[in-house]
């Protein structure tokens, strides 16, 4: 047709031309506009992320603090953990230690994989009790293990909610794992595996809800992360 | 050539002085060329395109500004707080706490403001008593900013464009929780036979040391550490201190005594 127009009459032509030239600003335009979008989405999920990674190193150093003031009842906690081992029934050298198995604690709505039949119950894990804030009926976070952000508890910290332009937000942090591993004959070389985890909550549930299909129309703005890390607490638990 | 005579050797009819000025576009129209109206649509519509995209364009040239300073902000951000919580020593910090936030004691629960990090000395540093922690990497001595006062990204760039960071710390008192060593000499077997911290099983009026929980408060081991950033001159009509602002929060324990 543009084509039958040109050959009888060029009138109109510049009319045509413009609306090429504007179709392709009009595909630039939207590329950029995408392109934009998305680079302010994922940097803001990587500010959250660090914000939930920094909260969950802050939980592992309270787990460090409790080993380092209570040495001796951290191994107590190993070993009930798996059941007492009666002492006098170890062989020499007396190495109670040696029969303690590597472990693994939970916390109560926890699910190990796979699926243990103690999964829930509070044991072990009681010794770390103190950082964990829960919720029974969560609903905005679905993401992870159901653990909703609960103010007003010893678990609730605001970034200087006194000064909300410096972009403030909500966030916990719990210990979720500890391990004690490689050990030997003395604890001078003993290790624990620490994992613990941060959430926050930034309040913008537009920002969080992209590109995240499979959580279809549950709204949510708290981002966690999880942290793990390997420590030699040889020099703590020596007294 | 004047018009009227190009009009008559196109054979347009002079008499009609209508429009001597469309007459004569029409030479150009017979040579299939663009007419006024066309033109003037077409540069309309040229107007209607251009200004949205150029606004775009430079819209996008801020984010990408913008972006940059963030991805600064968060980098250095998580340099400094690795360093404070693997590197320097909890006193360390305390000690410029007192000197500069107006800490009262080693272990007041108030909240303190660092304002200058230089004030972080690195007590390990034998060979060079008295050097600050981020003596090397954050040093900014920049104009219009007091020196030690504020910190820039190594970014060459973004040089003169100081971001600055704030630490405000405050020691948590902090009561944790164990199972006593009760009872070594009967051997607990099962999961079920530990006591729980809120329930601890143990009956009424059983002697302090011979109770299943014990507990014990500290003062002084725990801080929590909150680093704000802020970066840019607040546009018109903002009342905040900086246009773009960031901040992380995390926890260090006293580990080294």
């Amino acid at each position: 047709m543009l084509l039958k127009l040109y050959k009888k009459n060029n009138a109109g032509m510049a009319i045509l031309i413009t609306l090429t030239v504007c179709v392709f600003l009009l595909v630039f335009a939207t590329t950029l506009y995408q392109q934009n979008r998305e680079v302010r989405i994922v940097e803001f999920k990587v500010k959250e992320s660090l914000r939930a990674q920094f909260l969950a190193k802050g939980a592992a150093q309270m787990a460090l603090l409790k080993i380092r003031t209570l040495p001796t009842e951290f191994y107590d906690a190993v070993r009930w953990s798996k059941g007492w081992v009666d002492e006098t029934k170890v062989p020499l050298p007396l190495d109670i230690k040696k029969f303690i198995p590597n472990v693994v604690v939970n916390i109560p709505g926890f699910v190990s994989n796979p699926s243990a039949a103690t999964d829930g119950t509070p044991h072990y894990l009681d010794f770390y009790v103190g950082f964990h804030v829960d919720n029974p009926t969560p609903l905005g976070n679905v993401q992870l293990l159901g653990k909703i952000i609960a103010s007003g508890s010893d678990l609730y910290y605001a970034a200087d909610m006194n000064d909300p332009t410096n972009d403030p937000f909500k966030g916990d942090c719990v210990v979720k794992q500890i391990r004690l591993i490689s050990q030997h004959n003395n604890n001078i070389s003993d290790n624990v595996e620490i994992v613990a985890e941060g959430s926050e909550d930034s309040g913008n549930t537009y920002m969080m809800n992209n590109s995240l299909g499979h959580l279809k129309d549950t709204p949510f703005s708290q981002y966690n992360s999880v942290y793990r890390t390997m420590i030699d607490i040889g020099y703590m638990v020596v007294k | 050539m004047h018009f009227n005579k190009i009009n008559r050797v196109m054979g347009v009819n002079s008499k009609n002085p209508s429009n001597h000025f469309s007459l004569s576009l029409n030479y150009f129209n017979s040579h299939r060329a663009f007419t006024l109206v066309e033109i003037m649509v077409a540069m309309l519509i040229m107007v209607a395109a251009i200004v949205p995209v150029t606004a775009l364009m430079t819209n996008n040239a801020k984010e990408t500004n913008v972006s940059e300073a963030y991805s600064a902000m968060m980098h250095q951000s998580t340099r400094i707080l690795d360093t404070l919580l693997e590197r320097v020593r909890y006193a360390d910090i305390i000690s410029a706490a007192k000197l500069q936030g107006g800490l009262a004691s080693d272990t007041a629960t108030t909240e303190a403001t660092l304002l200058n990090l230089l004030d972080i000395k690195d007590s390990t540093n034998t060979a060079a008593p008295g050097t600050a922690v981020f003596d090397q990497e954050l040093r900014y001595d920049g104009p219009g900013l007091a020196a030690g006062k504020t910190w820039q990204y190594a970014e060459p760039s973004r040089q003169f464009e100081p971001i600055i960071y704030e630490l405000k710390i405050r020691q948590m008192d902090k009561t944790f929780r164990y199972l006593l060593n009760v009872g070594i000499k009967n051997p607990v077997n099962a999961i079920g036979e530990i006591p729980d911290f809120n329930t601890p099983n143990d009956p009424p009026g059983t002697l302090p040391d011979q109770k299943k929980v014990g507990s014990v408060s500290l003062s002084g081991k725990l801080m929590k550490i909150t680093l704000l950033v802020g970066w840019g001159t607040p546009r018109p009509g903002i009342t905040r201190k900086y246009q773009n602002n960031y901040s992380l929060v995390t926890f260090k324990a006293k580990l080294e005594d």
